[in-house]
């Protein structure tokens, strides 16, 4: 992500229990003669414009030995086309009192920028640009690699959560490049230059492999002849199939322990390799996204046997990203109480999950989750921003448009008896990865030991 | 090529100004005299709600830090006959959103409903502000939470930055003190504690309303009545005092093993009702709040690749104007970073801006302000914010007028006035190489 962007990543994580709606956004689509799919949600509510360029390569995407470059990519798609010198994208776009950013998943790469309606024609121009004219200098690529490096110290490196975050991925995948950090290794990002960057572009960066997205005050015919004019021309090429790795079948426990200085509250951490909505078992994705919300909502079972009352912990909550283009994990997560060990609070995290899976969840838990969800679709078409970055999200992992307005109607038909088969395919502890955050050993703690033994 | 890049910017100059009409405000008055300003949006059937109370976290008595931030955490765990878990399960039954929440100087609260759960929530947001229960579960479940994160505040860069500087910044006053509960506080704070804050702040004078949604002027005076009419009149919570940031010498350093330094900086600032406010505004655009075309990104990040990040923010806070910014760098380029920032700061007060400058701010000012009235949600919140300042309905169509009203000589003014002095606060935390602490 080429700035702190948050926001958009805390958007993401609230649709992924609950993709847009049907007959909500309605959106219009069509495709361009070189590939190029397009989508229009339209809102009317103000002049403005949503603009997003959603190309279908991310991290896991990149050769092995070369974590981080498509990151680096989407850094260097600011470093200038023929019309665009470097650096001056953003500040065009800032001179129309637009807004622009970026970002990098493992399965998408997107580029977006906010505007008054009638700045559409500018942006699209510079951002067809770039699509098949990006010209970077040496002397741009260079300094823009140790922008990197302190992007990764500034979210990772710094805090020790988020450095044991990058092992438990790590331990989740054997095989599969999801257990690679988006940003990259430190050693492997050190290692890339321009040219792998640029081979990268040429390799994935076609009207074919991309999605246009706007949403916002325009009209179908309006958006339709704008994308011809400027998408239109760029010719289509080959990209190639995206075939990754594929993981093993899990058969051990896999337990981290990471110890740090830094660490002064305990975390636990629990995942287990789940379908997404296009990935392994998938008819069990719509139910793991019901389930999710079931755990882990205000008054749910997480919240109800793990914090409240004189329950073990501070915090503790699930999450589950359905939309992947590859098998995805469900995620629980939970702090002690200070005071209370996260030995007990993993006890009675799985003493919540062996209930669930012995009798499932009730009606009354389950017509609860669905009006929240459907709810959820309503108040998404309050968001430009979101709307577009729901159908991103989605077209990028394999799932149609179709798919994604149908969501209401695939929430409101989960039954009971679905939950239950859901929970007991994915949360078998055998094949699950824990994980303990913890302080560092007091001095005192270790002289004891070592006179102990 | 350079000449295609000749045409690129001609047409891009030749783009008309950008007009925007904003959204059409109603003043609402309830018969028990209840204000909300109204914009009204058929389009999506939901409601959502702003409301603002004068009095936040710097009317925690000394040794009570983080009294109204828990309040406000309570004030959903419960009211009239539910209990926390009871109230909660209701909000949920309608897929209703209700969150208080607690900055320096206000209480918030935002509602977010669907049409027709309209009336449940109004009525649980009655219950909410005029009996709110406070009982024993929430209030341990709560504190312990907010042990935790004190603990987790205690080694996390950021708050330790912003502890250390704002109690530099503002000693012996409430923006001094910690918003959050602290281990030494969290003792100190009982149920009663609670409870007086909340009756202290949960009143009508010091209070502002903003609503956008699918509703007429007559339903919302309805609903305002049964839900904030019940408030008392007067709120019986102090402002603390108008308070100038104090700098320091040197740079504090709090020594931390990192692989970055985070550097904060900054001084005097503006209060909101400066006649020089929009001046200021402009200025911070160009020296660090413009992202990508501010001079300490240009400077820091672009040329050198010394950051990720760095920015420079204006706070005007009721009883101070506070400017301030951050950076985070490896600590081995500390130094250098904190050099480029200062020198920054010297220029712009010397030199002032280029007519380019201002006029690229001027555009990106005015030209995103609109962008920024999307969503009903934020649309509510700018309603709120507007009243809270004392600003009128006409103040979003004015807003362009009030920026493109910025000369470069006020420019130049006020770069002296803020940064002539050269003096600035700067904390560090980390293991800086070249800050001399």
């Amino acid at each position: 992500m080429r700035l702190l962007l948050m926001a958009c990543l805390s958007l993401l994580a609230a649709f992924a229990g609950m993709p847009a709606a049907a007959q909500v956004f309605n959106p219009t689509r069509f495709t361009l003669g070189n590939g190029l799919d397009v989508v229009l949600i339209e809102d009317h509510r103000a002049p403005v414009v949503q603009h997003m360029v959603w190309y279908r390569v991310g991290a896991a995407d990149e050769m092995p030995g070369e974590s981080g470059v498509a990151h680096y990519l989407e850094h260097l798609m600011f470093k200038g086309t023929p019309n665009v010198p470097s650096g001056e994208f953003s500040k065009i776009v800032a001179r129309q009192g637009g807004r622009d950013n970026a970002f990098t998943s493992a399965d998408y790469t997107g580029y977006f920028q906010t505007v008054a309606r009638d700045r559409l024609d500018l942006v699209m121009r510079m951002e067809a640009e770039r699509m098949h004219r990006l010209t970077v200098s040496e002397a741009d690529a260079r300094p823009e690699l140790q922008v990197v490096l302190e992007e990764r110290l500034s979210r990772t490196d710094n805090s020790p959560r988020a450095q044991f975050g990058e092992q438990l991925d790590a331990a989740q995948y054997l095989s599969h490049p999801y257990g690679r950090p988006i940003i990259g290794w430190a050693h492997e990002i050190k290692a890339l230059n321009l040219e792998k960057a640029m081979a990268f572009y040429r390799t994935h960066y076609a009207p074919n492999n991309a999605i246009l997205i706007v949403a916002g005050d325009v009209s179908p015919a309006e958006l339709k002849s704008l994308a011809e004019k400027h998408y239109g021309l760029i010719p289509m090429r080959p990209v190639p199939p995206r075939l990754r790795p594929q993981e093993p079948p899990q058969l051990a426990e896999r337990r981290l322990v990471m110890r740090d200085a830094r660490v002064t509250q305990p975390s636990l951490s629990r995942s287990y390799l789940a379908p997404s909505r296009t990935a392994g078992e998938k008819q069990h994705s719509v139910p793991l996204s019901v389930l999710s919300e079931i755990l882990s909502n205000s008054t749910g079972r997480l919240h109800r046997r793990l914090v409240a009352g004189d329950g073990p912990a501070a915090g503790a909550g699930s999450y589950y990203q359905s939309l992947a283009l590859d098998q995805t994990t469900f995620n629980l997560s939970a702090s002690p109480k200070p005071g209370r060990s996260i030995e007990e609070v993993e006890t009675a995290l799985d003493a919540v999950l062996a209930d669930l899976l012995a009798e499932g969840v009730s009606e009354f838990e389950l017509a609860q989750a669905k009006n929240v969800m459907r709810a959820g679709a309503i108040f998404a078409r309050d968001s430009l921003f979101g709307a577009a970055q729901t159908f991103g999200a989605a077209l990028t992992t394999g799932l149609s448009v179709d798919a994604v307005e149908d969501w209401p109607n695939l929430v409101r038909a989960v039954t009971r008896e679905q939950v239950l088969a859901a929970a007991r395919s994915v949360l078998d502890k055998r094949r699950s990865v824990t994980g303990h955050l913890l302080p560092e050993e007091k001095q005192a703690d270790a002289k004891k030991q070592e006179t102990a033994q | 090529m350079k000449q295609a890049l000749r045409v690129f910017f001609l047409l891009v100059l030749l783009l008309p100004g950008i007009a925007f009409a904003g959204p059409r405000i109603e003043r609402v008055t309830s018969a028990s005299g209840i204000e909300a300003w109204l914009v009204r949006e058929p389009k999506i059937p939901m409601l959502a709600l702003q409301a603002m109370w004068r009095g936040g976290t710097a009317s925690d008595p000394e040794g009570q830090q983080g009294r109204a931030a828990l309040a406000a955490d309570l004030l959903t765990e419960g009211a009239g006959d539910l209990d926390a878990e009871a109230f909660q399960s209701a909000l949920r039954d309608g897929a209703i959103s209700l969150d208080f929440d607690a900055s320096r100087d206000y209480l918030s609260l935002s509602l977010r409903v669907l049409n027709d759960q309209r009336q449940r929530a109004f009525d649980l947001l009655a219950q909410a502000l005029t009996a709110p229960r406070f009982d024993d579960e929430p209030i341990a479940r709560v504190k312990a939470q907010a042990e935790a994160a004190a603990r987790r505040a205690l080694n996390n860069p950021g708050s330790m930055v912003n502890r250390r500087f704002l109690a530099t910044a503002f000693p012996n006053h409430a923006y001094g003190r910690e918003s959050s509960p602290t281990l030494e506080s969290l003792p100190n704070l009982q149920r009663a504690d609670f409870a007086a804050y909340s009756r202290a702040v949960l009143a009508r004078k010091n209070l502002v309303i903003g609503v956008v949604g699918d509703i007429s002027p007559d339903e919302l005076r309805k609903l305002l009545d049964a839900s904030f009419g019940k408030l008392p009149a007067e709120s019986s919570l102090v402002q603390p005092p108008v308070i100038v940031p104090k700098t320091t010498a040197k740079p504090l350093i709090v020594s931390y093993d990192n692989p970055q330094s985070m550097v904060v900086f900054g001084g005097p600032g503006l209060l909101r009702d400066d006649p020089d406010y929009y001046v200021a505004t402009v200025l911070n655009y160009v020296l660090g709040g413009g992202g990508f075309n501010s001079r300490l990104t240009e400077e820091i990040r672009e040329k050198r690749g010394l950051v990720y990040s760095v920015g420079t923010q204006l706070h005007p806070m009721l009883s101070a104007g506070l400017f301030m910014g951050s950076l985070s760098t490896r600590n081995d380029q500390a130094g250098q970073a904190l050099a480029l920032v200062r020198e920054a700061f010297a220029r712009i007060a010397q030199e002032g801006i280029t007519d380019q400058e201002l006029a690229d701010a001027k555009a990106y000012l005015t030209g995103s302000f609109p962008l920024r009235l999307t969503s009903n949600g934020a649309i509510a919140g700018m309603l709120a914010a507007m009243q809270a300042s004392n600003l009128g309905p006409d103040y979003i169509d004015r807003y362009a007028e009030y920026i493109e009203a910025v000369r470069i000589e006020d420019i130049r003014r006020v770069a002296q006035r803020l940064f002539a002095s050269g003096d600035l606060l700067v904390v560090v935390v980390g293991k800086p190489a070249g800050i001399d602490g």
